[in-house]
């Protein structure tokens, strides 16, 4: 212990250098606003910064990207909560009820919670990747397709807590969901599916340009079809802060959104978009009041918010105590050590510890700068509501086409947002709810990699599910909920029935 | 320092018109401007000063001709930044820059395994100025769409190659639990149970899959395949020991193997890699199994002559520069130049056993 404390204020010793710091102070704030913009997210973000790095020696170079990925990470709810446009993909799900917020007045308490939220996490998490970084790293690596698969189908299960509309419409969005998300080239073939001969879609419709159109361009359209165009309620500058009773009820979803968050952002591949999902899912089981879900439920904000910025720090460990990328951020840091001659690997830590310390105190630092950064922002980003629709809209609709326009460079994904867009507000027109249709989108091409690479790596065996202790386990947990799930409506059938028999 | 930083960010911006015009399209906005501006320029000015213009834009193209480059040049690649073609392009940009005295600005445009950036290049305006960093994606993508039987995309003879930059050979790497503890011992076994050994690959038909798939066939052996969805998540699978192998380039197995993760049982080069100076080569351990991830520097075939030769004369002299040099041992890549007459037979020789590979191994049922 006193090793680690002797080793974490070297790590401050290093970061703490004024060449250090500003980069680490720059990263938060360029990754603030790239979350804040609709459409790019950390990953465009690190991308199109990634060439700024490379002429800084290599702690400063990680100290400004993680900066800028987190910065993303606390930015992206921004536009979630004021716009119902998604900033970056694990924050869908905080345009639920943080939108509703808003439109009850209440947008500068659902930004703070989502500011002190992500504080709170990601500080949190930094204690846990500095304690346990070498023994978590290794339980990931035990997560192979099998396990993988179990966890995800496990996932299926948060569809049923995601919705607050009747189940039939949500298993129907659900599943066109799933559709979407088989769109694009087989992995395990090669064959395009569904590509149409268009190049672009062979890479499958991208999370972002779907998530904003379903959610932030059928908003709008909403909003011109009502006419009155009076959705939002103003919000008084002097409710910018939580009351009393939204901060009491915040304490436990941060702190279970933190947990969640961390253990899932560990895991390999693109799992951490779920811990949103699940923390939400959760808090939706826990709460003694269900139904205010989807109306504005400042549990719905706390926890997802929480949980994905302990998932983004979650996600380095396996980074920076065994050298590999477990998701694509990930490996665009892992590229930029690997450019400035420091070869990522299990000897990392050892080898680098000016690197691996620095990088620990850069996100203790990051994260103070961060939420200071972001609770008085509040202020202004609630000021923004004041614009007359006339103004505001536009401005949006331009946002959010030149962000999903620069992340590839490419029309077709703005062509597909637009598209998601129509879709969106007919459906919502329809009454259905277009959450359950990311989710499923989320889960379906993940779904079925870990699915066939587990036939793949068996020889076509489904023995392969029951031989692996954490898969089995897993498996077990996941039909175990399913039953406690069912349980109460298939009693209410019962008592149904004998009612109808009396 | 800083200067480097604010340098790259002036290409971003310089680039980012280019990226999503098709390159003919910014030249017919160039000529537009022109036009524009002239005659404005000309009603308000004096007659010696509009001549003076005037002079100016009639000199200018034919400077240009006797001249290049006269602009900025694009290195546009099909890989994202941080994969091994952009690392390449990042080491050889500035240094091309300083001997070409005209901007080199890097644009990554990668979508569809490479194939949207590929196609932009082989589509481009053969003027000079967008070259590219490629590897064994210009053979594979139209082998593999032939496969297929889809209309290919591009072909590979719409490319001219320029040079070759790095080439390093792949190396087979096992999880260091697995009992193997040479090359031998691993085809001994696999081949008492064919079909059963479990190699992950950074996913269907690239280098990782076809490097295993030629060793595969140089020893007469069969495996089970694990694709994933690239280098990491291949890498994680045999760290985690759900697949038992993987070829991978020396800079991503080496610090795992040093750690005592993974054992290198093979290399696939015609000498022993410099790093790993005890693993044998499959050739001398008698299988004729070669490969190598590398990558050249290419323009379109249309290209003229003299712009390609002055190209040669350029990248000839970058090789040996110490700025290139080390921004290529940092990334552990080894530098392999050849020149455009060596290279073209080399690139030539690799791209039919690429097309053969791919063939060989057909649709993926």
């Amino acid at each position: 212990m006193s090793e680690t404390l002797h080793n974490l204020l070297i790590g401050f010793e290093v970061v703490l250098a004024p060449s250090v710091l500003i980069y680490a102070f720059l990263g938060c704030v360029i990754g603030t606003i790239v979350g804040v913009l609709p459409g790019l997210g950390p990953l465009a973000g690190i991308s199109i910064l990634l060439p700024l790095s490379y002429g800084l020696p290599t702690t400063t170079a990680i100290v400004l990207l993680a900066g800028i990925y987190y910065g993303a990470m606390y930015g992206g709810s921004t536009t979630s909560i004021l716009m119902r446009i998604p900033g970056e993909a694990a924050s869908v799900i905080t345009c639920i009820d943080g939108y509703e917020m808003t439109r009850r007045g209440r947008a500068g308490p659902a930004l703070a919670i989502a500011a002190i939220g992500s504080f709170v996490a990601g500080t949190v998490s930094v204690v846990a990747l500095m304690l346990l970084a070498p023994p978590l790293a290794r339980f990931a690596l035990a997560f192979g397709p099998p396990e993988y698969l179990a966890l995800l189908l496990m996932g299926l299960l948060v569809l049923a807590y995601i919705s607050s509309g009747p189940m039939p419409k949500t298993l129907t969005m659900a599943a066109l969901g799933l559709l979407l998300g088989m769109i694009g080239i087989d992995p395990m073939s090669g064959y395009n599916r569904f590509s149409g001969g268009i190049h672009e879609l062979t890479d499958g419709l991208g999370l972002v340009p779907l998530a904003v159109g379903l959610f932030g361009l059928s908003e709008i359209m909403l909003a011109f079809g009502k006419g009155a165009m009076q959705p939002v309620a103003r919000p008084r500058l002097a409710e910018l802060m939580p009351s009393r009773e939204e901060a009491r009820a915040s304490v436990g979803p941060i702190w279970r959104g933190t947990v969640i968050g961390f253990l899932i952002g560990i895991i390999p591949g693109s799992a951490h978009i779920l811990s949103s999902f699940v923390s939400y899912a959760v808090e939706r089981r826990l709460s003694p009041h269900p139904e205010r879900f989807g109306k504005g439920a400042v549990e719905g904000v706390a926890g997802p918010e929480s949980a994905n910025n302990a998932a983004a720090s979650g996600a380095f460990v396996p980074m920076l105590a065994l050298g590999v990328p477990l998701g694509p951020v990930q490996a665009i840091l892992i590229a930029v050590l690997t450019m400035h001659g420091v070869a990522p690997g299990p000897l990392l830590i050892a080898q680098q510890p000016q690197l691996f310390w620095g990088f620990i105190a850069s996100m203790y630092i990051g994260n103070v700068v961060l939420l200071m950064l972001n609770l008085p922002l509040v202020g202004l980003f609630v000021s923004f509501l004041r614009l007359p629709y006339a103004y505001l809209y536009p401005i949006i609709l331009v946002c959010c086409i030149v962000g999903v326009y620069t992340v590839n460079f490419s029309m077709v994904d703005v062509l597909i947002m637009a598209g998601a867009g129509a879709v969106g507000y007919g459906l919502r027109r329809l009454g259905y709810d277009v959450a359950p249709i990311v989710l499923g989108f989320i889960l379906s091409p993940m779904l079925e990699m870990a699915f066939r690479q587990s036939l793949a790596m068996s020889g076509g065996s489904y023995a392969i599910f029951f031989e692996r202790p954490i898969a089995t386990s897993l498996l077990a947990v996941g039909v175990l909920l399913l039953l406690a799930g069912l349980a109460p409506s298939l009693r209410r059938r019962r008592v149904d029935l004998k009612e109808a028999h009396e | 320092m800083m200067e480097t930083a604010s340098g790259y960010f002036r290409h971003r911006i310089v680039g980012a018109p280019l990226v999503g015009a098709q390159p003919n399209e910014t030249d017919a906005r160039a000529k537009r401007a022109t036009t524009r501006v002239a005659p404005t320029h000309r009603l308000r000015m004096t007659g010696l000063s509009a001549l003076l213009v005037l002079s100016c834009f009639a000199a200018a193209p034919a400077r240009a001709e006797d001249k290049f480059p006269s602009r900025p040049i694009t290195i546009l690649l099909g890989y994202p930044p941080g994969g091994s073609t952009d690392t390449t392009a990042r080491a050889i940009a500035p240094v091309l820059e300083r001997i070409l005295g005209e901007p080199v600005v890097i644009q990554n445009r990668p979508g569809a395994a490479a194939l949207v950036g590929t196609q932009a290049v082989a589509n481009a305006v053969p003027d000079g100025y967008t070259i590219t960093v490629a590897t064994t994606q210009l053979a594979l993508l139209p082998a593999v769409d032939q496969v297929f039987g889809r209309p290919p995309s591009f072909s590979r003879d719409q490319f001219a190659p320029i040079a070759l930059i790095s080439a390093d050979p792949s190396i087979i790497f096992v999880n260091a639990s697995q009992p193997w503890r040479t090359f031998q011992e691993l085809v001994d076994d696999a081949k008492k149970r064919p079909g059963q050994i479990v190699y992950a690959s950074g996913g269907l038909y690239g280098t990782t899959h076809l490097a295993i798939e030629i060793a595969l066939k140089a020893t007469g052996t069969k495996m089970r395949h694990l694709p994933t969805a690239g280098g990491g998540p291949a890498l994680t699978a045999v760290l985690g020991n759900h697949a038992a192998l993987l070829a991978a380039h020396p800079a991503v197995g080496g610090p795992q193997a040093r750690a005592g993760a993974l054992r290198p049982l093979a290399t696939m080069g015609a000498k022993r890699v410099a790093s790993f100076p005890d693993v044998p080569t499959l050739k001398e351990l008698g299988y004729d199994g070669e490969y190598y991830q590398w990558n050249g520097l290419f323009t379109q075939a249309k290209v003229p002559e003299p712009i390609i030769d002055i190209y040669r004369a350029a990248v000839a002299k970058a090789v040996e520069d110490p700025e290139f040099l080390q921004a290529m041992a940092r990334v552990g890549s080894g530098t392999e130049y050849l020149d455009r007459d060596a290279f073209r037979p080399w690139w030539d020789a690799d791209s039919k056993k690429t097309e053969d590979t791919v063939r060989a191994i057909g649709k993926v049922q």
